[in-house]
């Protein structure tokens, strides 16, 4: 009974009267509640979203190669997922049964390799073959061979195929960059590629280029068309935006397929328009002009005598269309006469020639997102003669874009902007630009140019209505040491609409060969020109540019239109003879 | 009293642990929905990124060049068939002669358009 009672008295005693010690732990154990409720609900209700947050990221450390798009957004060069078939010889049962299997579902194998491959038992992994298809994946996945695994990983393609090869190089098995573009994106250009990153995939940016796939396209075509016809070496063309620097079309033939990746180091696939430095021949005379016109020697109305040839110590200047006569500034320039040229240079003087072509930045290696840029080749000691040759483009050598460059900051007004291969905007281009002749001289080059192609040597270069203008250039190469007559590096160099020249447009054969409808001339007007006027004709449209007809284009106009429906008849001819000849 | 209050106590921990519990499962249930949309978008981004570059070895210039020739009766644009808006007022058809007089065959056009059609 008196247990009863107690306990009864124990159960009922709930206010701890005298249990000293029960209650302070209580008390203990209810603020130690109290302050993990507390710090429960101040993780949940406050702090709660950050923590769910932090939680789903990826640790996402290799930052993806990004697209590279023209400056439409054409995909140019994109990554598409693939699985890479590995192998960890230690984990393997039975390696004959592996081979065996493995050879069946993938018959490009070589079952010696592949079993010298695993019999390396010490080895924890090899490739057994890199980008499987997703058929074969599935095969070999059901075969359910131990040892046996796959990887996911990336291969970069180019689904234009060869179309802008040397603008975007290529990358390795391993998607690092070996050439062009991709090289600068993981190279010097690894800010940029960082920059364009995200960690959403959906956010990430591509990298713009400057090239219009269209223009790339033409170009490509035309070169193509001129190599098949005047059977020469090589090519090389570049479209440029005056106002802007940017580079819409690099065509450099032969070229490779970047998907491909072996070829692009081939030797005859070189870039040539920035890996490779040219005597540009007279082109360079357009710099001579601009030079003693900005210097004030010169003036359009000025005559300079080229009766007989300029003799500077034991050599003899002469010209290759010798008027012998006394010749104005323009004359000089449509004859493209060697003595005149360099009388001019003579004189603005030794120092105030090499200080113009240093502004000019022929002394400096030009450097674009390319990372092959070669140097300038330039005279060793300059004396007077070589400042003559040099008026006129002998003896010195520089990429052809670096020519396209100068020629872009003659015309558009004096202003010399570097070159890009990458989108920019005309704020950019304004703040890089350097204003190297007066705006009254660049309007005097544009005359002179557009005169050429009116009634001079770059005839043919002119598309009625889209007011071009040029200059031609024939250098001769060295041949052995010497420069030989027979193999010529033909060039031109234009601009349209001449009123304001927007775009700059080189090209550059490498050795045509003369032909019967050419008269047996292979001279830059006879091939370099017209290539130039059929890129003009078909990039113009697509650029923008209106055409304007005057009375003296409006005459030629009937004639050019003749002349090229004809020829589109004849090539339909031909491609119907060799569609019925399949 | 005690007696209810530890009856309280243990009912509390048992509807507090269910509830835990069944907050937890959903939580899990939710992370795998997420890990699956994830993946599921992943894919389609691939997916896109597999169309964007078919897009575009679909669309190269020297294809539809090769398209154009075969299946089209136009050539490459001719300078003189580029006319700007200003231009196009010389290039108008002459306009209709306006004859506000003459009375229509019938007061159905379409029937007058098949009768002059047959």
């Amino acid at each position: 009974m008196t247990t009863t009672n107690q306990m009864g008295s124990r159960e009922t005693d709930f206010t701890f009267r005298g249990h000293k010690r029960l209650r302070l732990v209580v008390a203990g154990f209810a603020l130690g509640f109290a302050v993990l409720v507390g710090k429960l609900g101040w993780l949940t209700l406050v702090e709660g979203r950050q923590v769910s947050r932090t939680a789903q990221f990826d640790a996402k450390v290799r930052i993806p190669r990004p697209d590279i798009t023209d400056r439409h957004g054409n995909v140019l060069a994109t990554d598409i997922p693939v699985s890479s078939l590995y192998a960890d010889p230690a984990k393997m049962i039975d390696v004959d049964e592996a081979v065996e299997l493995l050879t069946g579902a993938l018959p490009e194998l070589n079952a010696q390799q592949l079993r010298r491959k695993l019999d390396q038992r010490k080895r924890r992994f090899v490739w057994i073959k890199r980008e499987v298809s997703p058929g074969q994946r599935e095969l070999i996945h059901n075969m359910g061979i131990p040892g046996v695994g796959f990887r996911s990983e990336t291969r970069r393609i180019y689904p234009m195929g060869k179309l802008a090869s040397h603008v975007l190089g290529s990358v390795d098995v391993d998607s690092h960059g070996i050439a062009g573009l991709e090289k600068f994106l993981d190279d010097q250009g690894a800010l940029y590629t960082a920059s364009l990153a995200e960690t959403e995939r959906a956010a990430s940016m591509p990298a713009q280029t400057s090239i219009d796939v269209r223009v790339q396209h033409a170009v490509t075509d035309e070169l193509r068309k001129s190599i098949a016809k005047f059977s020469a070496k090589a090519a090389a063309g570049v479209v440029l935006r005056s106002d802007t620097g940017e580079v819409l079309s690099l065509v450099s033939l032969p070229d490779y397929s970047p998907n491909n990746p072996k070829d692009a180091l081939k030797n005859e696939n070189v870039n040539r328009v920035t890996a490779g430095v040219f005597e540009l021949g007279s082109i360079i005379k357009a710099v001579t002009f601009a030079m003693a016109i900005d210097a004030g020697t010169a003036t359009l109305k000025s005559r300079y005598d080229a009766r007989y040839p300029l003799v500077i110590g034991r050599a003899r200047i002469n010209d290759f269309h010798a008027k012998r006569r006394i010749l104005s500034v323009p004359e000089i320039f449509m004859f493209s006469s060697n003595i005149g040229t360099g009388k001019m240079a003579l004189d603005v003087g030794q120092e105030g020639h090499q200080a113009f072509l240093r502004k000019m930045g022929f002394f400096d290696r030009l450097t674009t997102e390319l990372p092959e840029a070669a140097k300038p080749l330039l005279p060793k000691k300059w004396g007077k003669l070589v400042t003559v040759t040099a008026s006129f483009g002998h003896g010195f050598a520089v990429q052809p874009l670096q020519g396209a460059t100068v020629a872009a900051a003659l015309l558009n007004g004096g202003k010399l902007i570097p070159p890009t291969l990458l989108r920019r905007d005309a704020e950019t281009a304004e703040a890089l630009a350097q204003q190297v002749i007066k705006p009254s001289t660049s309007a005097d080059m544009r005359y002179l140019f557009k005169l050429n192609v009116d009634d001079g040597t770059a005839g043919k270069a002119g598309v009625p209505g889209y007011r071009v203008g040029g200059k031609t250039g024939t250098a001769e190469k060295v041949v052995n040491g010497r420069y030989s007559k027979n193999h010529r590096l033909n060039s031109f160099v234009g601009a349209f609409p001449m009123d304001d020249p927007k775009f700059v447009i080189l090209i550059m054969l490498d050795e045509p060969k003369p032909l019967p409808e050419t008269h047996g001339y292979a001279t830059s007007g006879w091939n370099a020109v017209p290539t130039a006027g059929n890129v003009i004709a078909r990039i113009a449209p697509l650029l923008g540019v209106m055409p304007k007809f005057d009375e003296i284009s409006s005459g030629k106009l009937k004639k050019y239109k003749t002349r090229v429906l004809k020829e589109r008849r004849k090539a339909d001819t031909q491609a119907n003879l060799a569609g019925a000849g399949q | 009293m005690l007696r209810l209050f530890n009856v309280i106590l243990v009912a509390g921990v048992l509807v507090a642990g269910f509830a835990l519990y069944t907050l937890e499962h959903q939580t899990r249930s939710v992370e795998r929905e997420i890990v699956r949309v994830d993946e599921n978008i992943e894919s389609e981004y691939e997916f896109i990124g597999l169309l964007n570059a078919e897009w575009s070895m679909l669309t190269r210039p020297q294809r539809l060049e090769q398209l154009a020739r075969n299946h089209l009766d136009q050539g490459p644009l001719l300078p003189d068939q580029q006319v700007g808006l200003d231009g196009l007022a010389a290039r108008l058809p002459a306009a209709p002669a306006h004859e506000p007089d003459r009375t229509p065959a019938s007061d159905d056009p379409m029937a007058d358009l098949l009768r002059m059609m047959q």
